[in-house]
C-alpha cells in the first residue's frame, strides 16, 4: 500500500469516514489499511487501534447526548434498541451542526420514515415531546405583553387582532400522554411508567422558573395553532368553530378565559390591531 | 472563585435559560468563553455563522481573550464534535496560522489556542507538538491556553517528557492554564475531566507556573461533577501552588527551573 502522506483535506475526510464506522476499525481490512496509512501506532496500540479510540469516542459522545435528550424514549424503547436506532439515525443523517444541542432535531422525522418500529406513533410522540423541552430551553426571549395595548383597543378592533406568541412556545398534538410518561421517567422512581393512549393537546413553554407544560382543550389548541401562524383572531375563531364542530356560543364563552390564561402564562408577546 | 470559563457553544443561542444564567454569572464574575467547535485546523472553511454568533457572545461578555483548541473537528459532510489532533508539519502550520489571524481579526479580541490531549500520532508529522504549537502561536501572534493535563496525557500516550514541552513554550504567550483529571484506560490515558488532578499534573503545573509566571488557572471538571466543596478544594490547591511560587519569583529567583 502507498504510504505517501495524504493532503490535509483528504486525510480529514478519510478519518471522518472512519469515525462514522459503527464497528471497531480493526474488523475492517479497508479501515485497517487507513490506520496503517495515517497513524504510527506505538508499543501498546497499533495504528488502527489508535484511530479506533476516536471512533469509539464519537459513538459514545453522540449516543450519550441522544440518551440525555430522549430519556423517556430510552425507557420506552429499551437501551439496546435505542442505541441501534440512534446508530442508524446518525449514519443516515450525520451531525452537521457545530453544537450537540441540535443533534436530535431530525430524530422524529427519521423515526417516522423508518420501517419496522413497533409503536412508532408513540415513539414519535415521545421524541417530539422531549424535543419540545429542548427547544423551549434556549429559544429566544420576548418582552412581556404590554397591557396598555390591549386596554386601549376597541371591541371592534379584536377580530383583526394578530398575536405573536412567545418564541419558546411549543404546540404538540399527540396520540398519547407523552408528557406524563416523560415526567414519570425523569422523576426516576424506578417503576415502569404506563403510557396512556389518549389524544393530547400539549403546550410546552419556558416559564419564569422552569420549562412548563399543560394539556389544553382541543378547541383552544386549534385556535392557538392558527394564531401562531398569524391568522387574524376573528378568522381564527370562525375556522376553529367550524373545524372542531363546537357550539359557537360555548366557544365564545370560553375564548375570553383562554386568552386570560394565555397572557398570564406569558404565551402572548404582542397583539397588533 | 475568581473567574469562570464557559463553553462558548452552549451560549451561542438566541436566548432563554442559558443566557439568563450567563448574565447572572457575568454580573458578579469575569467570564471567559472557551470553544470546542471552531475547528481551527479543519480543512473545510471556517463557519461564518459560528463566528458571527461567537462574536455576539464576545461582545456580551467583553472577555480579555477567547480560546479554542488546536485541532480539527469537521469534514465536508459531518461535524464530529471532537478535538481531533493535526499532523504536525509545515503545511498545517501555515494553514492554521492563516485561520487564527482571520479569527482574531474578526473577533477583535485576543485569541488563545489550547493544546489537546491526543491518542494517535500521524505519520505525516515532522515536528514535535511543542514546536508545532509554539510556531503557530508566534507566527499567528496569538495567545496560548496551556493545558497541563493534556500535555501529561499526550506525554504518556506518545512517550515524551512533559517537562520538555513546558520548557519549550513561549512563556510570554501563555495567558491561561487548564488543570483536569483523566482516566487510565490501560493502554492509553483518556482526557475525561471526571476526576481529581493527579500528582504528576500538579508537578507539571508547578513547573509551568515557575516558567510562565502567575497565570489565570481553571480546573476543568465537567463529567461526574463532585460537590462544590470538592471542586473548590481543587481550585484552592492551585492557589497554594501559586502562592508557593509567587514570593520566590518576587525575590528575583530564576523563573525557569
Amino acid at each position: 500500500m502507498d504510504l505517501e502522506p495524504l493532503e490535509l483535506a483528504e486525510l480529514q475526510e478519510r478519518v471522518a469516514e472512519a469515525l462514522l464506522e459503527p464497528k471497531p476499525l480493526m474488523e475492517s481490512t479497508e479501515m485497517s489499511e487507513l490506520g496503517e496509512l495515517i497513524a504510527t501506532g506505538n508499543d501498546r496500540l497499533s495504528p488502527t487501534e489508535q484511530l479506533d479510540i476516536y471512533r469509539e469516542q464519537f459513538w459514545l459522545r453522540h449516543t450519550g447526548a441522544m440518551e440525555e435528550d430522549f430519556a423517556s424514549v430510552v425507557a420506552f424503547f429499551g437501551h439496546a434498541p435505542f442505541h441501534a436506532l440512534v446508530a442508524e439515525y446518525l449514519l443516515a443523517l450525520p451531525p452537521t451542526d457545530y453544537s450537540l444541542r441540535h443533534l436530535g432535531a431530525a430524530f422524529a422525522d427519521y423515526v417516522l420514515s423508518a420501517e419496522g418500529i413497533v409503536e412508532c406513533d408513540a415513539m414519535v410522540d415521545l421524541i417530539r415531546t422531549e424535543w419540545a423541552f429542548v427547544e423551549a430551553w434556549d429559544a429566544a426571549d420576548a418582552p412581556p405583553l404590554d397591557a396598555s395595548t390591549i386596554a386601549s383597543a376597541k371591541e371592534s378592533d379584536w377580530p383583526n387582532a394578530r398575536l405573536t406568541l412567545h418564541p419558546s412556545l411549543q404546540l404538540l398534538k399527540l396520540s398519547c400522554a407523552a408528557h406524563e410518561y416523560r415526567a414519570a421517567v425523569r422523576k426516576g422512581e424506578g417503576n415502569e411508567p404506563e403510557l396512556r393512549h389518549d389524544e393530547t393537546c400539549l403546550v410546552v413553554w419556558r416559564g419564569a422558573e422552569a420549562i412548563q407544560y399543560i394539556d389544553i382543550p382541543k378547541e383552544a389548541f386549534v385556535l392557538l395553532e392558527k394564531l401562531s401562524r398569524g391568522v387574524a383572531l376573528g378568522v381564527a375563531c370562525e375556522e376553529t368553530v367550524t373545524e372542531t364542530r363546537t357550539d359557537p356560543t360555548a366557544f365564545e364563552a370560553s375564548v375570553g378565559a383562554w386568552f386570560q390564561d394565555w397572557t398570564a402564562y406569558g404565551w402572548v408577546s404582542t397583539v397588533r390591531f | 472563585m475568581d473567574w469562570f470559563e464557559v463553553i462558548s457553544e452552549n451560549f451561542m443561542v438566541p436566548g432563554g435559560r442559558p443566557m439568563e444564567n450567563l448574565e447572572k454569572l457575568a454580573a458578579s464574575y469575569r467570564v471567559v468563553p472557551h470553544g470546542v467547535s471552531l475547528g481551527i485546523g479543519s480543512a473545510v472553511d471556517l463557519d461564518d455563522d459560528y463566528l458571527k454568533k461567537l462574536k455576539a457572545l464576545v461582545k456580551r461578555l467583553n472577555p480579555p481573550w477567547v480560546s479554542d483548541h488546536l485541532c480539527w473537528g469537521a469534514a465536508s459532510n459531518v461535524v464530529l464534535h471532537d478535538l481531533l489532533p493535526l499532523p504536525q508539519n509545515a503545511e498545517v502550520v501555515a494553514h492554521v496560522v492563516e485561520r487564527v489571524k482571520r479569527v482574531q481579526d474578526y473577533l477583535e479580541v485576543p485569541f488563545a489556542l489550547e493544546n489537546v490531549s491526543s491518542y494517535m500520532a500521524f505519520r505525516a508529522s515532522t515536528m514535535t507538538e511543542w514546536d508545532f504549537l509554539s510556531e503557530i502561536a508566534e507566527r499567528a501572534d496569538c495567545g496560548l491556553l496551556f493545558d497541563c493535563n493534556n500535555v501529561y496525557v499526550s506525554s504518556r500516550n506518545h512517550g515524551f517528557d512533559p517537562n520538555v514541552y513546558v520548557d519549550a513554550m513561549p512563556a510570554e504567550r501563555v495567558v491561561q492554564m487548564h488543570l483536569a483529571g483523566h482516566t487510565d484506560k490501560g493502554k492509553y490515558l483518556l482526557d475525561t475531566h471526571s476526576d481529581f488532578v493527579c500528582d504528576a499534573v500538579w508537578e507539571l503545573y508547578e513547573r509551568a507556573t515557575k516558567r510562565f509566571g502567575l497565570t489565570s488557572t481553571l480546573i476543568e471538571w465537567d463529567d461526574e461533577i463532585p460537590e462544590w466543596d470538592v471542586l473548590a478544594a481543587e481550585a484552592e490547591k492551585a492557589r497554594v501552588v501559586r502562592a508557593r511560587i509567587a514570593p520566590r519569583r518576587s525575590q528575583g529567583e530564576e523563573a525557569t527551573p
